[in-house]
């Protein structure tokens, strides 16, 4: 379609138009949520702070935007024949019919036709888009600002209501109503947190004080404050403000009793309190392991590092150290507590503390062993909060030979034979080596290959005391071991057999091992065998304490290497690794120091006339008689769902009885309602149930008897005796029945 | 021709016959006369004697009926029908029930006249006569058009319904598109069904009560258009019956141990007898405060229990004595279960099974949501009598129960069931035994009282009563029902009441015996009563035989003599006038 100029020109008045209308909008819209956010400043209805809004938007609006409707085509071209020369101030003409034109207006016609033509499309109407989106992301911050800014003082919260309705559960318009509630909080001092405040569901520091100051829409005769722990606080008349205050050490519940002048109590809904508790503080080690071990020409001096840390506070940190001297029954045992070095004074929220450990100092001699930990403490008032690290361990390195402490007065000697075995085999070892040249290679060859299996059986043995017996344990190898031999080799059928496992018999046979293959079958049986057996968890199955695991992990790994050598005919590559191996084990076996009682069954006294004569006259059969005595917990939860559907259904008046069961119902559920929050609504509403059934819609019963049924535990069910009646006719029919089968 | 003429004559048959004779005569001297109009004549003596014959035969004809026949027209009619019907029996008259008012322009046929005129109403259109008012006509000889029903059609809400136990809705719906059903109790949704093609579907939805009480759970269907309809289940959620179970074994079990502490845990009184030497047993008393050693079994100790469980062992070691009283015992109500021992063949002569050896070992049951392999005895379990099967994997019976008299005998065939205890599924353990163990033993010996109004009942209508009992006395929220005997059928009698407004309602006895029933508010469940109204009123109309369209409605009419004599008069004047022309 080819557009006149005319339209042409009104195209242009249209674009400026809409250029402008937009920018006012931009502008209105900034201005709109000003109001709104001064708006809410001001205890008024959500409705009212948008319409306010809106209608701020509109007068905005409709102030800037009502020149527009003035803008005419004239204009448009007054302001073309302003901005292009080209046009010779003649726009004007091409508003003007053709017909109507003298001739020099229409040869001025077509000279403003044919430029205005090739000006159309890059004529730039006036517009400040740009200032108003500016003004408009302005405004935008501000509104934010305004509504990020907490309470301030003279901010009264408006009441929220947990179930939509409101507070007050009276429909009456002259009952007493709250019309304010400001709740200050005062954080204990030692946490150095300013005093704020807080809305009507509390999450405050431990042992904070709350101050509530409630005002009413009328004079009511008392007002109190009910707290989940049953305990209460009366609130006093202060300036037509009830207050009172109360300092919270417990998480709960707490709502607003009053009581009006015409006797009348009210309840608000229930308001949540969160305290959050003062943590301990956060201690730890940085740069030791938690064993270590210090060689005879290693330094004697020990940097600790540790970082502590509060969330409100700390006031002090020591390190607790236990010097452990002599071996065996002499062992002696001193403590110290040492202060840091840095920081000289433990205090703020984060602290890097360092001390200088010197053993000689403490007068650690070789073979003796440091324990220490370090403590701190926080500034929580009375009692500050305490906690420490994981026992660190120093041991001093001896230098002389362990020996083997044997206790022959304990009852138990846990020491097994394979203490013995592994210097056993240094001394063959050493003898195998001194006897090189003299024996042939092969003796050697094969001496050396039975000391490794010596090594790895002890080996395995050790593994068995640390829990790898299903990863590598003797019994599985030698069970498959066996299996693979039996069919090929014969020989051994008569033959006497080497290298095996127990080749010395260092440790009692077991006849068979058949552990794995019944498990595999339970097992198939059951899947779920494998997680009510942990037999087979290393890491759980061990007959030592943790901090021996370490050791004995490492000479069972030193063991490896020991009878790879020998295995590969290299017993002098392999003596350090077992002279390794012995001291380790030296060492375990010094630090298991148990002791168990001796444990057995002791029979009753036989009568020797009595035996053999099998005379049971006297024998009678024993019985035990027992019941099962259940106590429900939510005995009342049960029966309230009972009424509440009742209820729902008939809308009777609800009797006193049935109201203590709702309370009783609410006290059961309150213990449930603690440790979930969100179900306080529903405990709100059984307290209304039970005060104020009338006031109770149906869709809030459907609300409280869910939440209630979905407390109730899911339990399997039992068997019922089933009630088919037994008539005489039926009787009859079942004798007739018996009779046909007959 | 008899079927359509009747006579009754004034004389016996053959004075007529004679009368003929005469006629005839008259009709043959008529003929030999000369004369003109020789054949008018002739017929004129014919048509005389007829006349005259039929004058004193007094002969009847079979006619149609000349009544009005009406149509009668029901909510949720087809007007198609309708027209149709009009169409072909323009003459029906056109009638209205009162509950359909939509077409206030057709007249009403109030439901007291509907007896009056229940022999004119030859066509019922839409779902026909209201159930209550149905029950009101004596007989019903119209024909139902009724419309394609849609939405639940029947509904099964279980009877009794136990706490904790899983019980099922069962129904069929009609659904015309996409629709989803969703079973609504006090704690939320407890199970849905969705059905994706229009048809009729029979439906499950299974719930589980945590509370015993009276309540009313929701049934929301929503279909494609996203309408919403909400309708009302009535659920009586009854606290189990406890029990007194007896288990005599030869040695302990993990099997009897774990049912043991399942029964013991749910407060049922058990008591237990394990053989600890030939003659001596250790007892377990748990919930009970009977402490009587059962050192052998007689009618009188079993007769205090519900239930026996007996291993195979101990079975086959009772005394003839203690086996006529066992018997005696579970034809008198006493519950008995098979203890299998391994794969002991147990053969008794007096137990009413045999078993024989089986090839499997291990069976998979499928549980809620998880396959799961159980090892079982390698029996199996055969009788001459029927077994009910309880718990089943294809053909197999693995637990199931038969009559005993008044007691059943029953038997399980899983071996490890504690296992599925152990693995922390005691819902499937429980429910492996709990429908076992509630068929099998001793049934209480109740009234029996039976509503045998289908759901749903709406309020003010009559509710029928069935109840099985010596001289029973009943009442229907405090007021004594009025009950009537069966004329044949001792100790059965029947009763109606009325419920005045929607809810739950209870019928109580003078022996405590009570039956809670829901009263609906009228607008549940429509297409419900919808179907059943149908169906009453096709069910009653089939009873009376012929349909109304295949159906004349004909009577003999006389003749009226008056007829016969006119023309009598008129042929012999006709005769008498010619004679004397001809003179």
């Amino acid at each position: 379609m080819i557009l006149t100029p005319f339209d042409k020109i009104k195209a242009l008045k249209n674009k400026y138009r809409l250029q402008r209308i937009a920018e006012f909008v931009l502008i209105s819209i900034g201005g709109g949520i000003i109001v709104f956010s001064i708006a809410s400043f001001f205890i008024i209805p959500f409705l009212w702070k948008f319409f306010t809004a809106f209608f701020a938007f509109l007068f905005l609006l409709g102030y800037l935007g009502a020149s527009l409707f003035k803008v005419s085509n004239l204009d448009i071209t007054r302001y073309l024949n302003q901005q292009y020369k080209e046009l010779e101030q003649s726009t004007d003409l091409l508003l003007l019919n053709n017909n109507r034109m003298s001739l020099l207006q229409q040869i001025q016609y077509q000279r403003t036709l044919f430029h205005f033509s090739k000006l159309y499309s890059d004529i730039k109407l006036p517009h400040r888009l740009f200032r108003a989106m500016y003004i408009f992301i302005i405004c935008a911050g501000v509104s934010a600002l305004l509504l990020l800014i907490p309470d301030t003082p003279w901010f009264i919260q408006s009441l929220p209501s947990t179930t939509g309705t409101t507070l007050i559960q009276s429909n009456d318009k002259k009952s007493s109503e709250i019309e304010a509630v400001q709740i200050n909080v005062f954080p204990p001092s030692y946490t150095g947190l300013e005093k704020f405040i807080s809305g009507l569901s509390l999450k405050v520091p431990e042992k904070s004080r709350v101050h509530w100051k409630i005002s009413f829409n009328q004079i009511i005769n008392s007002v109190k404050i009910i707290l989940s722990d049953k305990d209460s606080i009366p609130l006093t008349l202060i300036d037509n403000s009830y207050v009172g205050d109360k300092v919270l050490s417990q998480s709960g519940f707490y709502q607003f009793v009053w009581v009006d002048q015409n006797k009348k109590i009210s309840y608000s809904d229930f308001y949540r309190i969160e305290i959050i508790l003062d943590a301990a503080p956060k201690v730890e080690i940085t740069n030791l392991n938690q064993f270590t071990k210090v060689n005879i020409q290693d330094s004697r001096q020990i940097n600790v590092i540790s970082h502590i840390s509060d969330d409100y506070n700390l006031t002090q940190a020591i390190i607790v150290a236990t010097v452990s001297k002599g071996s065996g029954e002499s062992l002696k045992f001193r403590e110290e507590q040492l202060h840091f070095d840095k920081p000289d004074i433990i205090s703020g929220k984060k602290v890097k503390a360092e001390r200088l450990l010197d053993l000689n100092q403490l007068g650690l001699d070789p073979g003796d062993e440091l324990y220490f930990y370090v403590e701190a403490r926080d500034n929580k008032f009375p009692i500050p909060n305490k906690k420490r690290t994981e026992t660190y361990f120093i041991a001093l390195q001896d230098t002389t030979s362990i020996s083997l402490v044997e206790d022959e007065g304990l009852g138990v000697d846990l020491l097994p034979d394979y203490f013995r075995s592994q210097r056993q085999i240094i001394i063959d070892t050493e003898k195998l080596l001194k006897d090189k040249k003299t024996i042939s290679s092969f003796q050697f060859r094969s001496t050396s290959n039975e000391l490794g299996f010596d090594q790895k059986t002890l080996r395995l043995k050790y593994g068995e005391f640390l829990g790898e017996e299903a990863s590598e344990g003797i019994g599985a190898e030698a069970t498959h071991t066996n299996e693979a031999v039996e069919e090929k080799d014969l020989t051994k059928k008569f033959g006497h057999q080497h290298d095996t496992e127990n080749e010395h018999h260092l440790v009692a046979e077991k006849k068979e091992h058949d552990h794995h293959e019944s498990q595999d079958i339970t097992e198939k049986k059951n899947p779920l065998a494998q997680f009510s057996h942990n037999h087979d968890n290393e890491e759980v199955a061990t007959f030592f304490e943790q901090s021996l695991r370490a050791k004995l992990k490492a000479a069972i790994t030193v063991m490896w290497d020991a009878e790879l050598y020998l295995r590969l005919v290299q017993p002098e590559k392999s003596l350090p690794y077992q002279y390794q191996a012995l001291k380790l084990l030296k060492e375990i076996s010094n630090d298991s120091r148990i002791y168990v009682h001796r444990m057995g069954f002791d029979p009753p006294p036989l009568k020797e006339e009595k035996r053999l004569t099998a005379n049971l006259s006297d024998v009678t059969s024993p019985y035990l008689q027992s019941k099962m005595n259940f106590t429900d917990n939510l005995i009342n939860i049960k029966i309230a769902v009972q009424i509440i559907e009742k209820f729902q259904q008939e809308r009777f008046k609800i009797s006193p009885s049935d109201r203590s069961i709702l309370q009783k119902a609410g006290e059961e559920f309150a213990r449930i309602a603690l440790q979930n929050p969100a179900a306080l609504p529903a405990l709100s509403l059984l307290r209304r149930l039970a005060d104020q059934p009338d006031l109770i819609q149906h869709n809030q019963l459907i609300f409280i008897k869910k939440i209630l049924w979905q407390v109730l535990p899911t339990i399997p069910g039992s068997p019922s005796k089933s009630s088919v009646p037994l008539h005489e006719a039926n009787r009859l029919f079942i004798k007739h029945i018996e009779k046909d089968n007959e | 021709m008899n079927n359509l003429v009747s006579i009754d004559p004034w004389f016996p048959t053959w004075v007529c016959f004679l009368l003929g004779l005469v006629f005839f005569v008259l009709i043959l001297t008529e003929a030999r006369k000369k004369g003109r109009y020789r054949v008018l004549r002739i017929a004129a003596q014919s048509i005389a004697g007829l006349a005259l014959m039929g004058f004193f035969l007094r002969p009847s004809v079979k006619i149609r009926s000349g009544r009005e026949f009406i149509l009668l027209l029901t909510s949720g009619y087809n007007s198609a029908q309708a027209d149709s019907l009009l169409k072909i029996e323009p003459y029906l008259r056109v009638f209205r029930t009162e509950d359909f008012t939509s077409q206030s322009k057709i007249p009403t046929l109030p439901y007291a006249a509907i007896e009056e005129q229940e022999k004119n109403i030859k066509y019922v259109l839409g779902i026909g006569i209201p159930l209550p008012e149905l029950e009101q006509i004596p007989n019903r000889k119209y024909t139902l058009f009724a419309p394609q029903a849609t939405g639940m059609l029947k509904l099964v809400i279980p009877d009794k319904v136990i706490i904790n136990q899983t019980s099922t809705l069962k129904g069929l719906f009609q659904a015309t598109g996409e629709t989803k059903i969703v079973l609504v109790g006090p704690g939320g949704a407890e199970d849905s069904v969705q059905l994706s093609r229009p048809g009729l579907h029979p439906i499950q939805l299974s719930f589980r009560p945590k509370q015993t009480g009276k309540f009313v759970y929701e049934l929301l269907i929503l279909n494609k258009e996203d309408s919403l309809l909400r309708e009302p289940v009535p659920v009586c959620v009854q606290q189990e019956k406890k029990l007194k179970f007896l288990f005599l074994q030869t040695f302990p079990t993990a099997e009897t141990r774990t049912l043991k502490n399942f029964l013991s845990e749910n407060n049922h009184a058990v008591v237990l007898r394990s053989q600890i030497s030939k003659s001596n047993y250790i007892y377990e008393f748990i919930n009970t405060d009977d402490k009587n050693k059962i050192n052998r079994l007689t009618a009188e100790a079993l007769n205090s229990f519900d239930l026996l469980f007996v291993d195979a062992v101990t079975i086959q070691r009772l005394s003839p004595s203690e086996q006529t009283d066992l018997t005696a015992a579970v034809k008198s109500g006493l519950g008995i279960i098979i203890f299998f021992n391994d794969n002991q063949l147990l053969n008794e002569s007096w137990l009413p099974v045999k078993t024989i050896p089986a090839n499997s070992d291990t069976v998979h049951i499928n549980f809620r949501n998880y396959l799961r392999t159980l090892p079982r005895h390698k029996i199996e379990v055969t009788s001459a009598k029927h077994i009910e099967p309880i718990l089943t994997t294809g053909k197999n019976i693995l637990a199931g129960s038969m009559r005993m008299g008044e007691g059943h005998f029953g038997f399980m065939l899983l071996s490890e069931t504690y296992s599925l205890n152990t693995s922390g599924n005691p819902d499937d353990y429980a429910s492996v035994w709990i429908t076992l163990l509630s068929k099998v033993a001793r049934a209480a010996n109740n009234q029996s009282i039976q509503i045998t109004s289908g759901f749903p009942i709406y309020n003010d209508e009559p509710i029928h009563l069935k109840i099985l009992a010596d001289a029973p006395k009943f009442y229907s929220d405090k007021i004594k029902l009025p009950l009537s005997e069966d004329q044949f059928v001792a100790g059965l009698w029947y009763g109606k009441t009325w419920a005045g407004s929607p809810g739950w309602h209870t019928l109580k006895s003078d022996e405590n015996d009570s039956l809670n029933y829901y009263i609906s508010s009228k607008g549940a469940w429509k297409s419900l009563r919808i179907n059943q109204q149908v169906l009453q009123n096709s069910i009653k109309m089939n009873r009376q035989g012929t349909s109304s369209l295949s159906r004349e409605e004909e009577h003999w009419a006389e003749i009226s003599p008056v007829y016969f004599l006119l023309i009598y008069l008129v042929c012999s004047g006709y005769l008498w006038v010619w004679g004397k022309i001809s003179i």
